[in-house]
């Protein structure tokens, strides 16, 4: 009798499997897209699933009256329930609080930019060699991409060499490292020793 | 100078840095990199009726810099539109936040009195929020139809005559991705995956560390890469407007080197307090 979990596990790996085959062969196509499209819409689901989550969790933290978290919650509750109210109920009521409300909050988060300076003034000093050459390839970076960098030719060039060669190299480097992970956690997902997308921690 | 102060006179300086410009230009030109003549290129040789897909996928934060770049190219394209060179061009986004930028976007293009004169349906069509990220992307590949069969406002796609003949991403003659962040599942599904059948021009705008890491694994693949503020104020100069990309290079420019002289005065003094035998921290 096949438990909860391997059934779960069973419609993972079936999907996974067809998809890959259809990739590298052609053959099935079909059935592969018509999965993707099935991912697609169980995907707005999972938003109704993160919207029950998210409201008991809230409701937990207001029915302990936890304060001051407890007004988080309660202002948190009434602003998704007005929020989503509007759009269905009042359209130009939605559009006024995207426009007014939501638009300069999001945009007055940008100030927080700001914090680069902090990051110059406390965090980036040349204590050794290592850090000399980081800084000055970041400042050569800066100014190549201002302005300015396109006329001076040495400066325009040198910067193209650092984008292209060392810092290209590195990148490379990390981005195969990570798509061997990838590769690894999907072979262990295959088999059945990943299992976190069930939600179990092990 | 007590610590908790230093980052209030920090930014002080830094938002009267950036405001110098705008009281006394720095008088610096701009002029056009050959990355930007390339992007502005290939919009520019589009012709026989092509299609062009752009995804937005600019936050809402990012829009004062990536925004104008989103401005700037979609200027550029409908102004082929009215050419007769561009048939028309297809926006949708992957990003829940694209259907809130994309108004900023033509508001600020509504100034130039473009946008409101291509034809809905025949020269333009909006998507709205397509969920699903890069399974949607992947999916968007091989069957664009069956992924998105409504527009934004819920008309069937086999309504809009713009997307007759498009049944996956390939069938695009361009297609444009507008990033804020470092997403790179737009190269693996739209430049790499052979399901998309690409036949099509591929060009990305996005910042210069995306473009690095972009240009590790797709050197072939993207044709070309517009960044915000420099490249794009090289953009509007091409276009012949001065926009907000322009604005901000001056004050980007400014706050560079304030940013760098930060970094020299920082080290400055770490190395006199630690060659002086003080507290070097």
């Amino acid at each position: 009798m096949l438990k909860r979990r391997e059934v779960s596990i069973a419609i993972f790996v079936l999907s996974l499997l067809v998809i890959l085959f259809a990739e590298y062969t052609g053959v099935g196509r079909d059935v592969s897209s018509q999965i993707m499209i099935a991912v697609t819409m169980i995907v707005n689901f999972t938003l109704v699933l993160g919207f029950y989550n998210l409201f008991g969790h809230h409701i937990r933290i207001i029915n302990r009256k936890n304060m001051p978290d407890m007004y988080y919650s309660v202002i948190f509750i009434a602003t998704f329930l007005i929020y989503t109210g509007l759009q269905y109920f009042w359209p130009s009521g939605y559009d006024w609080t995207v426009s007014m409300v939501f638009t300069p909050l999001m945009m007055s988060v940008t100030m927080l930019e700001f914090t680069f300076l902090t990051m110059l003034w406390r965090g980036a000093r040349v204590r050794n060699v290592f850090a000399l050459i980081v800084i000055v390839s970041a400042a050569i970076i800066m100014i190549q991409q201002s302005i300015l960098g396109n006329q001076i030719r040495p400066l325009w060039n040198l910067g193209n060499w650092i984008l292209n060669v060392p810092n290209k190299g590195v990148t490379r480097g990390i981005t195969i490292l990570a798509g061997v992970g990838i590769v690894l956690t999907l072979v262990r997902a295959l088999l059945g020793y990943e299992r976190s997308y069930l939600g179990e921690v092990r | 100078m007590k610590a908790e102060y230093e980052d209030s006179i920090i930014y002080l300086l830094g938002i009267m840095v950036a405001v110098l410009p705008l009281v006394h230009t720095l008088g610096v030109a701009i002029e056009i990199s050959p990355d930007t003549t390339e992007y502005y290129n290939y919009v520019d040789g589009l012709k026989d009726g092509a299609i062009v897909y752009v995804e937005l996928y600019t936050g809402i934060r990012g829009w004062f810099e990536q925004g104008q770049s989103d401005v700037a190219v979609l200027k550029h394209i409908i102004n082929k539109i009215h050419a007769g060179d561009v048939r028309g061009v297809v926006i949708g986004t992957t990003s829940p936040e694209g259907p809130v930028v994309l108004p900023f976007s033509l508001k600020v293009m509504a100034g130039a009195n473009v946008w409101d004169e291509l034809e809905y349906g025949t020269q333009f069509v909006w998507l709205g929020w397509i969920p699903g990220f890069e399974t949607a992307q992947a999916s968007m590949a091989q069957d664009f139809r069956g992924t998105v069969p409504t527009d934004k406002f819920g008309t069937p796609i086999d309504d809009l005559s713009l997307l007759d003949g498009i049944t996956k991403m390939g069938d695009f003659d361009m297609v444009i991705v507008s990033l804020y962040g470092g997403q790179d599942a737009y190269q693996r599904q739209w430049t790499r995956n052979p399901s998309a059948g690409r036949n099509y021009i591929f060009m990305f705008d996005c910042g210069i560390s995306h473009r690095t890491a972009a240009m590790s694994f797709y050197p072939e693949q993207i044709q070309a890469f517009m960044t915000p503020v420099r490249q794009t104020s090289e953009y509007e100069k091409l276009l012949g407007y001065k926009g907000l990309a322009t604005s901000l290079t001056e004050a980007q420019l400014a706050l560079q080197f304030f940013g760098i002289g930060l970094i020299i005065v920082a080290t400055g003094i770490y190395w006199y307090r630690r060659l002086s035998g003080g507290e070097a921290r």
